[in-house]
């Protein structure tokens, strides 16, 4: 008997959605869609640009950022060597020109 | 104007056929998400998504299904994603969750669809939890059938299945539906 109940009931919850009506659709809603594509148009990269949303030219993109910095780097580092000795050779030929090099104490001994 | 002429006018960009696809459509559109997804507020941003995406990809549309079919499907899966990012912001993202069950119909926020008759408001607002447990496959098959009334020949085309799949979703669902109707009531 109440094994019957129970089977009822949950026969009643499996029916409870028949002769469903529609609901009503929100208002307004061709203004909604034309103001939400009007937006995503805005948003949009230009065309040149959206391509770095691509994970692999973004991760090409710094790798190459990298590369480069670190060969700048290095040709700089080693320009400045280069250029450090070539300032030099004038003050040296100055200096002993007019005898103003200075020795060590071991030189002086010698 | 004929579904042919629409088709053609929202191809070529017609402002006049876009608001005519949004008109004829939207109920159709709402309501399937409204049964989904369960809240007004997620069905309302999903139909305006729905239509959005019609607008962008008219242009693949190659007419071998009914505009309507083309548009229950955008639905359905713009409603199956909603639904899997509700579920993980639910979640949370944490550890434990991976071998959590997931809620219960205890769990599960009451819905009160707006179409329901009086007398059947509780009956359905149990039942609607229920349907939020099933698998998505039985999910989708038993709401095109029990909220959109449509034929299993009609859900076998929006689902891009056979009759027979068709028909073996609604029965497990229907079995599911039961076992966890019976959980809730007398468990």
């Amino acid at each position: 008997m109440k094994r019957e109940h129970d089977e009822e009931e949950i026969n009643r919850t499996m029916n409870s959605l028949d002769n469903l009506q529609k609901a009503e659709a929100p208002p307004f809603l061709y203004t909604k869609v034309k103001a939400r594509l009007g937006s995503k148009r805005e948003r949009q990269l230009p065309a040149f640009l959206s391509m770095f949303t691509k994970p692999a030219i973004s991760f090409a993109a710094l790798l190459l950022t990298v590369v480069v910095n670190v060969y700048a780097l290095k040709t700089f580092t080693s320009g400045k060597e280069q250029v450090d000795s070539r300032q030099d050779a004038p003050m040296v030929s100055f200096a002993k020109e007019y005898g103003l090099m200075s020795y060590s104490a071991y030189d002086k001994t010698n | 104007m004929g579904e042919h002429e629409l088709v053609k006018g929202l191809q070529a960009g017609d402002e006049a056929a876009f608001a005519t696809l949004v008109e004829v459509h939207q109920q159709l559109v709402y309501n399937t998400a409204l049964g989904m997804l369960q809240t007004a507020e997620d069905a309302e941003d999903i139909t305006q998504e729905v239509f959005v995406q019609a607008y962008e990809s008219v242009g693949s549309f190659k007419g071998e299904a009914k505009l309507s079919t083309w548009l229950y499907r955008i639905t359905i899966s713009k409603c199956l994603d909603r639904i899997k990012h509700n579920n993980r912001k639910k979640r949370g993202g944490s550890i434990m969750s991976l071998f959590s069950k997931g809620g219960t119909m205890h769990d599960a926020p009451d819905f009160h669809h707006p179409g329901v008759a009086v007398a059947n408001k509780e009956r359905a607002t149990v039942l609607f939890k229920a349907m939020a447990m099933l698998p998505d496959n039985q999910r989708v098959a038993f709401t095109l059938s029990k909220v959109e009334g449509l034929s299993q020949h009609e859900i076998a085309e929006v689902m891009r299945c056979t009759i027979a799949s068709v028909e073996g979703y609604m029965q497990r669902a229907k079995e599911n539906l039961r076992k966890l109707l019976s959980d809730y009531y007398y468990n």
